[in-house]
């Protein structure tokens, strides 16, 4: 796992609040060679980890694109729409993980630049 | 006569050949959403070049007037409402919703000249429309069907698109949009397969309307698209029509079908855009999504808003980019035209005839 998707994971996991926006199901970002990010809803509580599994819904995409997320420097889904290289499963958990992906965005950038990412 | 001055040098700048070189007035165009336009608030937005502040009465009744007040030409944006009517907030002069004068604080008798020039307005769905040309002529008929632009079609739910300003003329707006084989380029790998380019579409011209379809039976489906239309296909039949109503209203049916069950409705998107000129350089562009699905799921909407300003930032770069072109280049050659401008040349003649019967022509 490389340190961007560390960094990632760590900051998602930080803003769980119990809704993922997926309620029982598994959302993985495949980073490629830098490792994954899954948002799982499938157990109680909710959690987010590098640890791969099976997912309902598997986007493809640089964890630059994530970063860039979380940083508030794009919109999820001008990211999604510019970044995504593959998407596999039950499309809407795509969709439906941004409202999760923002909060944590826009917690980030309430804590100033030390939080940014 | 339009057509003949707009090959030659317009204002010591050349125009490419049938470029409409001037804004057709006796038109309707979009001003504003309905929803920006609230109780106890003024609205100043330019129009055609003209300034233009809107509001709402105490009653609701929407109220388009020059923004001006006819003592200095004060914005009356700047003023005050009271009861029906704006007060200046320049030396006080108070004006009805009609553009009547009821008082100048400093005299008793009111100019004859002192009124505001209002305009007229319909709201239809989400739009509200202005009228800026003969007032005799604004009829309410050749507003387009918002229903074909998607606004209030059952099954649909529909999204406003925050309002942008482009420093670009209104003509290369409408013909970025006219022209959807950009898609493959501009737009490269964002919800197209890299083929629309190699097929040109049908081209019909349906009175004033110019109608544009492409279709293909088994066209790759893009990630985006699958997000956005909620699939899991690879492959799925794929229409794009595109309806353009001059002089600035288009409406863009993007169509899914399921390649299982081909017969049954397709997910739809439509996408209509009124590009409004701010000035003879610079449009406005609203756009209101409407969708067939995840209509109850407002998610969808934000997904919806933020993938389209991803996509019209890059629409504005090109049209901002050629504007420049054509407001600073010191000379450019004659305009080359590509099999593929069928549509957009029948969209400057449509334009073009507009233009010539308004100059009575």
């Amino acid at each position: 796992m490389s340190a961007i998707v560390d960094d990632i994971v760590r900051r998602l996991a930080a803003g769980v609040d119990g809704d993922l926006g997926i309620p029982g199901k598994v959302v993985k970002f495949n980073a490629g060679e830098d490792g994954v990010i899954v948002l799982d809803s499938s157990g109680n509580p909710a959690k987010v980890t590098s640890a791969d599994r099976p997912a309902d819904c598997t986007v493809t995409m640089a964890a630059m694109a994530l970063k860039r997320i979380l940083a508030g420097e794009m919109s999820c889904g001008a990211a999604y729409m510019a970044f995504t290289r593959g998407v596999e499963g039950e499309q809407a958990l795509a969709v439906l993980v941004q409202p999760f992906l923002r909060r944590v965005a826009a917690a980030g950038q309430g804590a100033g630049p030390a939080g940014r990412g | 006569m339009a057509a003949a001055l707009s090959k030659a040098a317009t204002n010591g700048r050349r125009e490419p050949t049938g470029f409409p070189h001037e804004v057709v007035r006796n038109a309707w165009y979009v001003c504003a959403f309905r929803s920006e336009v609230v109780a106890d608030k003024l609205l100043a937005r330019r129009i055609l070049g003209q300034p233009i502040v809107m509001y709402r009465t105490q009653s609701g009744k929407m109220v388009a007037m020059r923004d001006a007040c006819p003592h200095r030409f004060m914005p009356l944006s700047k003023g005050r409402l009271y009861k029906d009517g704006i007060r200046c907030m320049y030396h006080g002069a108070l004006f009805d919703e009609t553009g009547a004068c009821l008082e100048v604080p400093s005299q008793h008798q009111i100019p004859p000249d002192c009124f505001v020039k209002v305009y007229p307005t319909v709201e239809v769905e989400k739009w509200i429309w202005i009228w800026m040309g003969d007032p005799a002529m604004a009829d309410p008929k050749l507003i387009p069907d918002h229903q074909y632009l998607g606004m209030g079609s059952p099954g649909f739910r529909s999204v406003e698109i925050t309002p942008r300003l482009s420093q670009a003329r209104y003509h290369l707006c409408n013909e970025n949009l006219i022209d959807d084989t950009h898609i493959t380029y501009l737009h490269m790998g964002q919800f197209e397969s890299g083929n629309r380019v190699h097929t040109p579409p049908e081209v019909t011209q349906l009175g004033d309307w110019v109608r544009t379809r492409w279709f293909d039976p088994d066209e790759k489906i893009s990630n985006y698209f699958k997000m956005e239309f909620d699939v899991d296909y690879d492959r799925a039949p794929r229409a794009l029509v595109g309806h353009f109503c001059p002089p600035a209203t288009h409406c863009v049916w993007i169509e899914v079908y399921d390649p299982k069950n081909p017969q049954a409705m397709p997910k739809t998107l439509r996408i209509a855009f009124c590009f409004t000129p701010e000035s003879d350089t610079s449009t406005h562009w609203f756009v209101c999504e409407s969708r067939n699905y995840r209509t109850s799921n407002p998610e969808w909407d934000q997904f919806m808003r933020e993938s389209f300003h991803m996509i019209q930032s890059q629409d504005l770069g090109a049209v901002e980019g050629i504007e420049q072109n054509l407001r600073n280049a010191r000379e450019l050659p004659d305009e080359v035209s590509f099999r593929v401008d069928a549509s957009a040349m029948r969209a400057r003649r449509s334009i073009n005839a507009m233009l010539d019967k308004e100059q009575g022509q």
